[in-house]
């Protein structure tokens, strides 16, 4: 019963969430007063005025690329020469030494993307300096650049200027991060998460031994790691960490607030395209994948390990009950128990958040292809504003293949789709398997990347193929079982973060500027209306088909073949 | 030295993007010249 409220709870707050938030960001991007209007706006001007940004200036799509690219290129510089010298460089009391260089670049790689991505621990190795100002102040950075891209691909859609990056991005810090950020960060204070520049405090444990505690200013770093859907943990432990995840409320806020945005954006679409019902047919859609995903995942851990229910010698009560949640409890936190792990493991992925409070090496194989498929679709809510461009994608592929099949015009929101449009959605929808297929065949083949997995077989496939997909989708959790710190992964898995990321948003935006171009067709007869049932199944329809073509037989030779393993008592 | 080269590989990622709006903007001339 308690799960069943939990859902209902979880539907409720997703609704309310997704209304509020569209309306305040529809009206912030717009540059319309908001509540907050005469405490911000002060602020929002000063930032222009230092950044010496031009507000209001209308510029074409091959500058606003231009912009996201120079913006994320110095802040990366900046970021990696942090890191990579803090022990030259104040607010590093325990003299931590500077990253190595080959990690630096795959961590500045995976924080400028919002990816987030750690191949080390954290609190182990980082100064409070540069989990301050590498970490979580560019997790700000690397959001607020997806949430402004996103908002300049709608206004393309929705036959709108452009608008200019550095206004699009300042709106966003100023009006979207900050407040929130100060809210749920004051939030997590209240209840238990640590603030402070206090690296380390000892304690005396209960047996009277002396015990040295890591902690830091995590409360600020956990709202954004959950707002800006980035993921890097303060603690190696992520949200499994009792001082990043302290209870079950805390729990459920994490799951809301990495749902937030990708919720909010999907109602603004619909205000800007003045059809509402077109909103709540991509949410029902996405919602629809997201609760699928969600019950088979659950179904597989709730159900438990096959192989523990046929030992004979020993016996394990693995049915739920009051006393304990049952099912695979293994790589769990008991005080969640099994339904908020899962809801945690299907939200941190569908939305590219990469946090974790359960570990997904632990999952069944089954419940571990869950979080696969979601990154590898990437387009259930997804990463802040990427997840929807991404869904839009495939809606523009779906108007095509459409148009194609019953012999209309392919238009989509009042726009005519041509053959340069469908070649730019083509190399960004082929670009994402491509980066996870081909390195994790490369690493499987390679010594380099079978020596660095605790796992053989299945299995370990389904190690390296989770951290490329991870990569690719700009996720950042781990699969774990797999050392990421070394020379082969640390670079190539940059890379794959790097063209994850800034390709297909480029095609994207390259696509809205192609469609403001052209003139806007009123509906006629022969239009396909995309905001019907019928086209949401089409649409769902072609991102299953295309997902499945492409990755099915991976995840046969991965969990698939793993799960099958497990049955006839056979583990790797 | 691993410094230096990683600064490079960051750097040039970000060239080949620039290069890569370009590609783009030649896609899209492609359809004006057709039709």
């Amino acid at each position: 019963m308690a799960g069943i409220g939990l859902l209902l709870l979880f539907l409720l707050a997703s609704f309310l969430i997704t209304v509020f938030l569209g309306r305040y960001m529809a009206k912030v991007f717009e540059g319309q007063p908001t509540i907050l209007h005469p405490v911000l706006h002060p602020l929002e001007k000063v930032l222009l005025l230092l950044g010496g940004w031009k507000p209001d200036l209308p510029i074409t799509w091959q500058q606003y690329c231009k912009d996201l690219l120079w913006f994320n290129f110095l802040s990366g510089l900046l970021a990696f020469f942090v890191i990579r010298f803090q022990h030259l460089l104040p607010l590093n009391p325990l003299h931590f030494p500077g990253m190595e260089p080959l990690q630096a670049f795959n961590t500045v790689c995976s924080f400028v993307t919002n990816t987030n991505w750690q191949s080390y621990s954290g609190e182990m190795t980082l100064s409070n300096l540069s989990q301050m100002l590498a970490l979580t102040f560019w997790m700000v950075i690397g959001a607020a650049s997806g949430l402004s891209v996103c908002t300049a691909f709608l206004r393309g859609l929705t036959h709108r200027p452009l608008g200019s990056f550095y206004q699009d991005f300042t709106r966003a810090v100023v009006y979207v991060f900050l407040p929130f950020l100060l809210v749920s960060g004051l939030f997590f204070v209240s209840q238990g998460v640590p603030q402070t520049l206090t690296q380390q405090v000892t304690i005396q444990t209960v047996e009277g031994t002396p015990q040295k505690i890591a902690v830091g200013p995590v409360a600020s770093l956990l709202a954004i790691k959950q707002l800006g859907t980035n993921g890097g943990g303060f603690f190696n432990a992520n949200s499994a960490h009792p001082y990043e995840n302290p209870n079950p409320l805390t729990n459920f806020v994490e799951i809301m607030l990495e749902l937030a945005i990708p919720m909010g954006l999907i109602y603004l679409f619909g205000l800007w395209l003045k059809d509402r019902r077109q909103s709540w047919m991509i949410w029902g859609s996405m919602m629809g994948l997201f609760l699928i995903f969600f019950s088979v995942s659950y179904y597989f851990e709730q159900s438990g390990n096959p192989m523990l229910s046929s030992l004979s010698s020993v016996q394990i009560d693995q049915n739920a009950s009051l006393n304990h949640s049952g099912g695979n409890i293994e790589g769990k936190e008991v005080r969640f128990g099994i339904l908020p792990s899962v809801l945690f493991s299907t939200a941190t992925t569908a939305t590219s958040t990469g946090a974790v409070n359960n570990m997904h090496d632990s999952l069944t194989p089954i419940a571990g292809l869950v979080p696969l498929a979601d990154m590898m679709l990437n387009v259930i809510f997804g990463g802040v504003g990427v997840g929807l461009m991404g869904f839009l994608l495939y809606g523009i592929i779906a108007v095509f293949l459409t148009g194609l099949m019953v012999g209309r015009t392919p238009e989509i929101f009042g726009k005519k789709i041509e053959k340069a449009e469908i070649i730019l959605a083509s190399i960004a929808i082929l670009l994402h398997p491509l980066i996870i297929l081909v390195p994790t065949a490369i690493a499987v083949m390679n010594n380099f990347g079978l020596s660095a997995l605790n796992n053989v077989g299945p299995h370990g496939l389904s190690e390296i193929l989770y951290a490329y997909t991870s990569a690719a989708a700009n996720n950042g959790s781990a699969f774990a079982g797999l050392n990421a710190n070394t020379p082969w992964y640390n670079v190539s898995i940059g890379i794959v973060i790097l063209l994850g990321r800034y390709p297909s948003i480029i095609a994207l935006l390259a696509i809205a500027g192609s469609l403001l171009a052209k003139p806007k067709v009123e509906p006629g007869p022969g239009t396909l209306r995309t905001n019907t049932i019928l086209f949401a199944v089409v649409w769902v329809g072609i991102i299953l088909i295309v997902g499945a073509l492409t990755f099915v037989p991976v995840l046969m030779l991965g969990p698939i073949a793993d799960q099958l393993a497990m049955l006839a008592h056979k583990t790797f | 030295m691993l410094t230096v080269l990683a600064l490079l590989s960051f750097s040039t990622f970000f060239l080949g993007f620039a290069g890569l709006i370009h590609f783009c903007e030649w896609v899209l001339s492609r359809r004006e010249v057709n039709t």
